[in-house]
């Protein structure tokens, strides 16, 4: 039974009697984790979004809708399938039956996929949006909702709940953490130890702040436009506050000139783009600035900032500077002879790459929870800051009880 | 110090007044660097050869205040420390030494005396009393009100326990006083909301024909109700007379150093202090006219780095030396705080 805890929101209620109905009259297998059924109406959902004329323009919304396609899908589930056979003594998986995700107030689409990914293993689910979230979640759901309307038998139906609810309700964290057999919090710190301080819970997930960073090496031979356009990829979206978003541009063995080459192009697509940041964001961005100074005793080398960017080189940068940076598109940088010198440490969540020979990528690929070419910092993997969440959303099936 | 305490409040034209300015502005931004550490740390990160009148000297973040302890004096030395009202997240701290405080009460003093006299006014609260009777929370409207009760005689509190009207107070206060000077003193919510608003709302006139009203403390819930300063002025001629009333922009971070609101409706910069508008993008100078965040100036903030400020309110220069009341030196209007961006993303609190 899902809680009905005072003073909710709900955006999106599961039908009970149609889940159940679907579990009696139908099969119950069909909650088996990457049943046929449920990975149909998740692709279902992909076609959705991709028609839609609201979501066509979103581009979160359509990297969102790639992802959850058919052939993406398929693609998971063999490696689900992989997962299962592996298991010594049994070749079945469970679901872990009730998953209370808290997503963070943006990262806007970062929850759905976490949602998905948990249906898809066949658990019920209820995801706390927080009221300060932004217009592309409340979108996003709306879609949702629509879609699940508009379409009769959906076994989807019975396993999503969306709340929203202030934190301060801790009546509500509590019984929706007591019903849930695994809680997921997507992330900072201060939420999960908030979260924490509110009802503990022994079998939770979650993903604290981190910081990312971009490595580029560049010669003469390189298209400049094109690696910014990747570049801006992974960096502007979410006002770069996503924590794979690179707060920092290492240049490895690369002219200034070809640097400043890479800037002035760097800001004349940014300038095209349709910022999220406004002028608190700005004013942000200058107090944060200002925090870094005060970390250590520094020089300033260099800093440019327009509307759009603030670039930003200190005689010394350390991992500090990057955990206390706050995204709206201050971005610092640094030149370096070899890659040892990247600051290095267990908060480091991506690193972005471009030039690097195939050594180069050896020497990187365990210092961060993920390293991947420019251009892919955002893109969703379900190995995601360093969890494998198709395991993580299902029990070998000697767990349960029966 | 003596000297500049005695100079006139509006008197200086730009040029003179920046010259005056740029000495102890510089001088104070080599004092703190020597005696407050993490300000020190601020300004080496700056190239010193880059810094040499007032305007290059980087304005310090006002957020600073509630993340550190920012203090240029001994722990001895502490004469006391004022907090910030809090009533947006953490508050502010500033540690202040017995000279510091002596120069707010003086520079308060002179400039005030410019709108009031010299003499004492019978006084009107535009609060509770209980409002300052809590000694452990020093909150800004406490601390307002202490400060220009320094201004009044026959202090009344025009507001009872509950922020209710107090009319047999008020009755009586204004008939004994109708035909002479009085103060009146008050935040711009409460003044509006508990206090003009409802007189209005129990049809209750006034005509007081010497009445001076300060009012200060933010626009932010007269924005939220579409309150315009002009309307607000109007509907207290409306309600008491025309009486002069003066909006002041100041904060805790800067006591002391305040900006008033002329005849005409514009702010003035006393000479002890100075407003410059940066662009939000790049801290560069605006021009007049322009709306950029608020940079204040002050030559009192001797015992914390508070005399090159960066405020998060949004405000335009509207002229210099040139005000059709005839006073000197800068003259502007305040737009508001500028809205704390929610922190978004991955490191997120729980809210």
């Amino acid at each position: 039974m899902i809680p009905s805890p005072n003073n909710i929101h709900w955006h999106i209620k599961a039908k009970n009697s149609e889940a159940i109905d679907a579990i009696e009259t139908t099969a119950k297998d069909k909650l088996l984790p990457w049943h046929d059924s449920l990975v149909n109406n998740v692709a279902l959902f992909s076609q959705y979004l991709l028609k839609h004329p609201q979501s066509k323009q979103q581009a979160e919304l359509v990297a969102l809708a790639y992802w959850c396609r058919k052939a993406n899908l398929a693609k998971i589930k063999q490696e689900y399938k992989l997962l299962e056979s592996s298991s010594s003594n049994t070749n079945k998986r469970q679901s872990v039956a009730r998953v209370f995700h808290i997503a963070p107030s943006n990262v806007d689409t970062v929850f759905f996929y976490s949602l998905l990914l948990s249906a898809l293993s066949g658990n019920e689910n209820i995801v706390r949006i927080s009221g300060r979230s932004g217009e592309l979640c409340y979108l996003l759901i709306d879609l949702f909702k629509q879609f699940l309307n508009e379409n009769k038998a959906l076994t989807l139906k019975g396993l999503v709940n969306i709340v929203e609810y202030n934190a301060i309700n801790t009546a509500a964290t509590t019984a929706f953490s007591q019903w849930a057999t695994l809680r997921v919090i997507w992330g900072g710190d201060e939420a999960i130890e908030a979260i924490l301080a509110i009802a503990p819970h022994d079998n939770q997930l979650c993903f604290p702040d981190r910081y990312s960073i971009a490595v580029c090496h560049l010669t003469e031979e390189d298209d400049i436009q094109t690696v910014v356009k990747k570049f801006i990829a992974d960096f502007s979206p979410f006002n770069q506050q996503a924590c794979s978003s690179p707060k920092a541009l290492f240049w490895l063995n690369t002219c200034r000139e070809i640097q400043s080459e890479f800037f002035k192009i760097l800001n004349q697509e940014l300038t095209k783009i349709e910022l999220d940041s406004n002028c608190s964001n700005r004013v942000e961005r200058q107090i944060n600035f200002q925090q870094l100074l005060l970390i250590n005793d520094n020089k300033i080398i260099f800093q440019q900032s327009n509307d759009y960017l603030m670039l930003v080189e200190f005689e010394s940068l350390c991992v500090e500077h990057l955990i206390r940076h706050q995204g709206n598109s201050l971005l610092l940088q640094k030149n370096i002879v070899c890659l040892t010198s990247l600051p290095i440490s267990k908060k480091l969540q991506s690193i972005t790459y471009w030039g690097l020979n195939e050594n180069e990528q050896q020497q990187i690929k365990h210092t961060s929870k993920q390293v991947v070419p420019f251009g892919l910092a955002l893109a969703f993997n379900h190995h995601w800051d360093g969890k494998a969440l198709l395991e993580e959303f299902t029990l070998p099936s000697y767990f349960l009880s029966e | 110090m003596i000297e500049l305490i005695d100079l006139p409040v509006y008197q200086y034209s730009t040029k003179k007044k920046q010259r005056l300015l740029d000495k102890h502005l510089l001088t104070l931004t080599q004092f703190h660097q020597n005696n407050c550490a993490l300000y020190k740390r601020f300004m080496q990160a700056y190239s010193a050869s880059s810094i040499n009148k007032a305007n290059d000297i980087p304005p310090f973040a006002v957020r600073h205040f509630k993340e550190h302890h920012l203090s240029s004096i001994s722990d001895n030395d502490t004469f006391k420390t004022l907090n910030s009202s809090g009533t947006t997240g953490t508050p502010s701290s500033i540690v202040l030494n017995a000279e510091t405080a002596r120069l707010q009460t003086k520079v308060l003093v002179k400039t005030l005396q410019h709108w009031l006299g010299k003499a004492r006014l019978p006084m009107l609260i535009i609060d509770a009393p209980n409002t300052i009777k809590n000694k452990n929370t020093m909150t800004a409207r406490a601390a307002g009100i202490n400060g220009f009760s320094m201004f009044g005689r026959d202090h009344h509190y025009a507001l009872d326990e509950n922020m209710q009207l107090n009319i047999e107070v008020i009755d009586s206060f204004f008939k004994k006083h109708q035909q002479q000077p009085l103060l009146m003193f008050g935040f711009t919510s409460i003044v509006w909301q508990q206090f003009i608003q409802e007189l209005q709302q129990q049809k209750r006139q006034y005509n007081l024909l010497q009445a001076t009203l300060f009012h200060g403390g933010g626009w932010k819930k007269m924005i939220q109700q579409t309150v315009t300063n002009d309307h607000f002025k109007q509907t207290i001629y409306q309600c008491l007379g025309k009486i002069n009333v003066h909006n002041y922009y100041g904060m805790v971070e800067q006591t002391g150093t305040i900006h008033i609101e002329c005849e005409y409706g514009y702010l003035h910069t006393p000479i002890w202090a100075d407003v410059i508008i940066r662009r939000v993008s790049d801290l560069s100078l605006a021009n007049n006219q322009e709306l950029g965040l608020v940079q204040v100036n002050s030559v009192i903030a001797k015992s914390y780095p508070g005399h090159c400020l960066l405020t998060e309110d949004l405000g335009q220069i509207i002229g210099e030396d040139n005000c059709k009341c005839g006073r000197k030196g800068k003259y502007f209007i305040i737009k508001g705080r500028v809205p704390r961006a929610e922190m978004r993303g991955c490191s997120d609190t729980f809210a």
